[in-house]
């Protein structure tokens, strides 16, 4: 097995993010803090809406029960979640049937109330600490010493937090810019109901996809690999970092975006299975409701891992670019003898 | 003019290859049709008239639709209607495309004397004075038409099909002529029922018979499908070919044609339903739904001949439109468009559902021929109850599908149950645009969601509500008693209440008669519960000397005294029962007509544990279920079952941020 293939990498990437443990459960405490915060709003509506009415046991009996609930919530309390519309028209790519023809791509958001406006707010703050988090992993994972330890990882994440921040805005905009130009304008290029079959239509929408992924899938690897770049190097010069990193993933694109996709997989997984095949709680035996809580928090955990070890990897592989020897200079073996005078 | 009395017709060679002609109905207006189709989808064409006063009326002008100049510009009133809905009105037309645009212009029109009424034809505009609006044209006549006449004309005129847009027109080599023909409007006992084209509703006509010539480029011999029977098909020079069809008793003619259908025949028959020949014309992506269009079009013939009204034409039609069309779900007498995906789960019922409504419209609509732009509930609303029965009971309940980028994803474990999956969409509508009561013409209503809330869900749900609170049984009959009582002529909702009355009393067709009056909504809703123990007399009793005073202690058995107030928040009225349940697991039932605006019980026996409204959700109309009934005490499992999913794919969206590249860990 070669020393920088990718199950190497991968497996150097889990083994150096278990290392930081204390670090890993602190973010995950992170992402339940603000999630309790971000669904509190709703959680206390259907407090209110369903402790007293026996609705909510019978919905909860019925298969069609989230379904319905939602359907009465959502009426009953539309400030609860607010208009989820540009989220629905993001995750499926259907612009919406009656909205206004040339509404720009992304318009919406920011003016959100509810959930869906909440979800602005809260995604962002959930970046920015996660930028702050990435710095003290980007650091532990430079470092060959004290990598469980809380305070070097409250440290690093202090000494990186700028230039970490300034690489979570440059990814976030630069995802968006490739969102917007790269999927959003090219469906103006063409009139999809103008193609003849719908599976041309299908193609071309998915085609867009693909190439917005790839763009954005680079600008990731880009601030992965500048992270990692900044935590080898100790220093916190992001343009150095950008530098490395661009240097570094433009020599090698293929693999680092196969390690990119791979730890995009093993960060779904777990999720997908949970939504599969995860238990639901029905409300009954208390000391189930604890099990079912603890399963879905291991998968946060999981998720949480697996990105953690993507920092790992890529500093892995970074580690492992810089042992190997600079290829030797071109050497003439031998001199044609100077022609005779 | 030549004005004829009884049987004596001056088109009578014309139609004389009918046999059944007027066995349904007597013609009231006939056509003979021709017309060529050109490849740029221009059109020219001939028709020959022949109207009978059946009325008692005596017209004295004629009036005709010319639904195509509906797009003839952006100022025509569907255009303007569509565009103040919300809706996108340049979908389909270009503006610099004068290829996409449509219209129709007659150049002639004479009676069969010869009288030339041509230079009198004048563009009218009668709903909402809209001067640029071509779509009704009248026409002074030199004598009225008495009752019991016939009048006999002829028509020239020629028109171009848009590029598709609500249901008519072309795309690529596909073309649906519908509404393409200048047409007459219907005859009343109060005249001329003539409307413009209107963005939200449809149409209203007379039956008659139909005998048309459509001549079309030669590439589409074969590939032509249309109300009626294709009587011959030729092929003619000039790269041409020709096909006729004769249909009968009918009060529209529509036809569909694209060389890449793929003709499929098949034959419906069932116990005690007439045999039907069933014509699929299908698109080449398509042939993976070939069998379950043509097992939906069964389901809609035996289900609906079964419930209301068999069929009663030989061959009926079903067109599946090519994608992006525009013309997906849509109805004529004897054909029809479906409508599909290339990818198509099952459990999305699709194009199952469509499939069915349409064919469903062949009994409300067809055969029972309401009118569309005035009632248009009766046609879609009824047919909306049926299709859902139909689905229900052939399909089982759908599940969630969404298309993710054009791929369509089952969520196998989120039910969409019928009908409840509609009460939503109903209710959404109905809190869009609470306008308009469904006894307010169609066409004045307010907007796009006003007319969809009344047309569709507000009555498909008060007739789930009919068959829940009267008894199916019951609703069963009323609703036979209305097909069969009405089919082949021109019911009203006042003919519905009629035979709700008959059928099934006083209280059901007051309950229906105030929903269609009203444009408020239903909202019951239990707004206190407490439950006490019922003590001992407290304080003094008796006089005098007799007076004594007792202090009885706190006893944990005993009887409980509760009391229960219910309240209507809705402005409609519908009869309900309210159930109280009690802590030994007993219940108390009790009726409430739901008119009050609040209603207070006092019960004693054991403590109350909850009580509420219409917990069997007999009236789908209620608009909010979650203050139809309170809890004594609060119970928190229900909500904490929830919350405790909620939190999870909070974790995991605030997680995915970061896998999105927001930042690169958690």
């Amino acid at each position: 097995v070669k020393r920088d293939s990718l199950f190497v990498l991968a497996s150097r990437g889990v083994a150096s993010a278990l290392t930081t443990w204390k670090a890993l459960l602190l973010a995950l405490a992170a992402n339940l803090f603000l999630a309790y915060a971000f669904a509190h709003p709703v959680n206390a509506a259907l407090r209110r809406a369903l402790d007293r009415s026996p609705f909510g046991a019978r919905a909860s009996a019925a298969p069609s029960g989230t379904w319905r609930l939602y359907g009465e919530m959502s009426r009953a309390r539309p400030d609860v979640f607010g208009d989820l519309s540009p989220w629905d028209e993001i995750a499926t790519g259907e612009r919406a049937e009656r909205g206004p023809a040339h509404r720009p791509p992304l318009a919406g958001f920011l003016a959100g109330t509810g959930v869906a406006g909440a979800a602005v707010g809260f995604g962002i703050l959930s970046a920015a600490l996660a930028a702050l988090f990435a710095g003290g992993f980007a650091g532990r994972f430079g470092s060959t010493e004290d990598r469980g330890s809380l305070a070097a990882f409250g440290a690093d994440a202090a000494r990186f937090a700028a230039p970490s921040l300034l690489l979570g805005a440059l990814s976030l905009l630069g995802i968006a810019a490739a969102y917007r130009w790269v999927f959003a304008e090219t469906g103006k290029l063409y009139e999809p109901e103008d193609l003849r079959y719908e599976w041309e239509s299908v193609a071309l929408l998915v085609l867009r996809l693909l190439a917005f992924l790839l763009v954005a899938a680079f600008v990731r690897v880009l601030v992965v690999y500048a992270r990692a770049a900044m935590g080898r190097a100790g220093r916190g010069n992001l343009a150095g970092a950008l530098g490395a990193s661009l240097g570094f993933v433009s020599r090698r694109p293929g693999r680092v975006l196969a390690l990119e996709i791979l730890f995009g997989a093993l960060g779904l997984v777990p999720l997908a299975l949970w939504a599969l095949l995860g238990p639901v709680w029905d409300g009954r035996e208390a000391g189930a409701l604890a099990l079912v809580v603890l399963g879905q928090l291991c998968v946060v955990f999981l998720r949480v891992l697996a990105r953690a070890a993507y920092l790992g990897a890529a500093s892995a592989f970074l580690a492992r670019a810089a042992e190997r020897p600079a290829p030797a200079p071109a050497v003439t073996s031998e001199s044609e003898p100077a022609p005779a005078p | 003019v030549t004005r004829l009395r009884g049987a004596a017709l001056p088109c009578a060679l014309l139609f004389a290859a009918r046999l059944e002609a007027g066995s349904r109905v007597p013609p009231v207006a006939s056509y003979v049709i021709e017309a060529t189709v050109r490849a740029d989808h221009g059109l020219t064409g001939s028709e020959t008239i022949r109207f009978t006063n059946r009325t008692a009326f005596a017209f004295k002008d004629l009036a005709f639709h010319l639904y195509l100049n509906a797009w003839r510009n952006d100022r025509s009133t569907w255009l303007l209607e569509q565009a103040r809905g919300g809706g996108r009105p340049d979908r389909g037309l270009v503006l610099k495309d004068p290829a996409r645009w449509g219209w129709s212009e007659i150049h002639r029109l004479v009676l069969d004397d010869g009288t030339d009424l041509t230079p009198s034809l004048a563009y009218v505009s009668p709903d909402d004075g809209n001067p640029e609006d071509r779509t009704l044209v009248s026409v002074p006549l030199p004598r009225p038409v008495a009752p019991g006449e016939t009048l006999v004309f002829r028509l020239d005129w020629e028109a171009r099909f848009p590029r598709a847009i609500a249901r008519t027109g072309w795309k690529d080599d596909y073309l649906l002529g519908a509404q393409w023909f200048p047409k007459l409007a219907t005859a009343t006992d109060a005249g001329w029922n003539a409307h413009q084209f209107h963005a939200g509703t449809e149409f209203f006509a007379d039956f008659g018979d139909y005998d048309v010539t459509l001549t079309l480029p030669k590439a589409y011999k074969g590939h032509v499908g249309a109300t009626g029977v294709l009587k011959e098909e030729t092929e003619l020079a000039g790269d041409l070919a020709r096909a006729r069809f004769l249909a009968e008793d009918v009060h529209d003619f529509a036809f569909a044609a694209s060389p890449r259908f793929e003709v499929v025949r098949d034959t419906f028959s069932a116990k005690g339903l007439p045999n039907v020949e069933i014509v699929l014309l299908l698109q080449p992506d398509h042939r993976a739904i070939r069998d379950r269009y043509l097992r939906a079009t069964k389901v809609g013939l035996e289900d609906y001949g079964t419930r209301y009204l068999p069929y009663s034409y030989p061959a009926v039609t079903v067109v599946d439109p090519p994608w992006g069309s525009h013309s997906e779900g849509m109805e004529y007498p004897a054909l029809f468009v479906g409508g599909g995906h290339w990818l198509a789960p099952k459990k999305a019922h699709s194009p199952e559902s469509v499939t069915v409504h349409e064919y469903g419209h062949q009994v409300f609509y067809g055969m029972l021929a309401s009118n569309e732009v005035e009632e248009a509930h009766l046609d879609e609303g009824f047919n909306t109850y049926g299709t859902l029965k139909a689905l229900a009971s052939a399909y089982g309940d759908p599940a969630l599908v969404v298309r993710f980028f054009g791929l369509p994803v089952t969520f196998s474990g989120v039910s969409v149950p019928y009908p409840f999956g509609t009460t939503d969409r109903f209710q959404r509508w109905q809190l869009a645009s609470r306008s308009d009561a469904m006894a307010v013409p169609s066409y004045r209503q307010l907007d796009g969601d006003a007319i969809r809330s009344n047309a569709y869900l507000r009555t498909a749900l008060l007739l789930f509500s009919c068959e829940r609170t009267f008894g199916e049984d019951v609703w069963a009959k009323v609703m036979k008693t209305y097909a069969s009582r009405f089919a082949f002529k021109h019911p009203k909702t006042s003919d519905f209440l009629a035979v709700v009355r008959e059928v099934a009393g006083e209280t059901a067709a007051a309950a229906v008669a105030g929903i269609v009056a009203t444009a408020g909504g239903v909202d019951y809703a239990v707004t206190s519960v407490e439950s006490h123990r019922v003590r001992a007399l407290a304080g003094f009793s008796g006089e005098g000397s007799d007076r004594k005073f007792a202090a009885p202690p706190p006893s944990e058995a005993g009887t409980y005294e509760s009391t229960v107030v219910a309240q209507r928040f809705g402005d409609a009225v519908w009869p309900v029962e309210v159930v109280f349940t009690f802590a030994d697991g007993s219940t108390l039932s009790r009726p409430w007509s739901g008119a009050e605006q609040w209603v207070r019980w006092t019960l004693r026996g054991p403590k109350l544990v909850s009580a509420e409204v219409d917990p069997g959700e007999k009236c789908l109309l209620d608009g909010n279920r979650l203050n139809n009934g309170l809890r004594t005490e609060p119970d928190a499992r229900a909500s904490r079952a929830w919350t405790t999913r909620l939190m999870f794919w909070a974790q995991n969206l605030l997680e995915t941020f970061s896998l999105l590249g927001l930042a690169a860990v958690p």
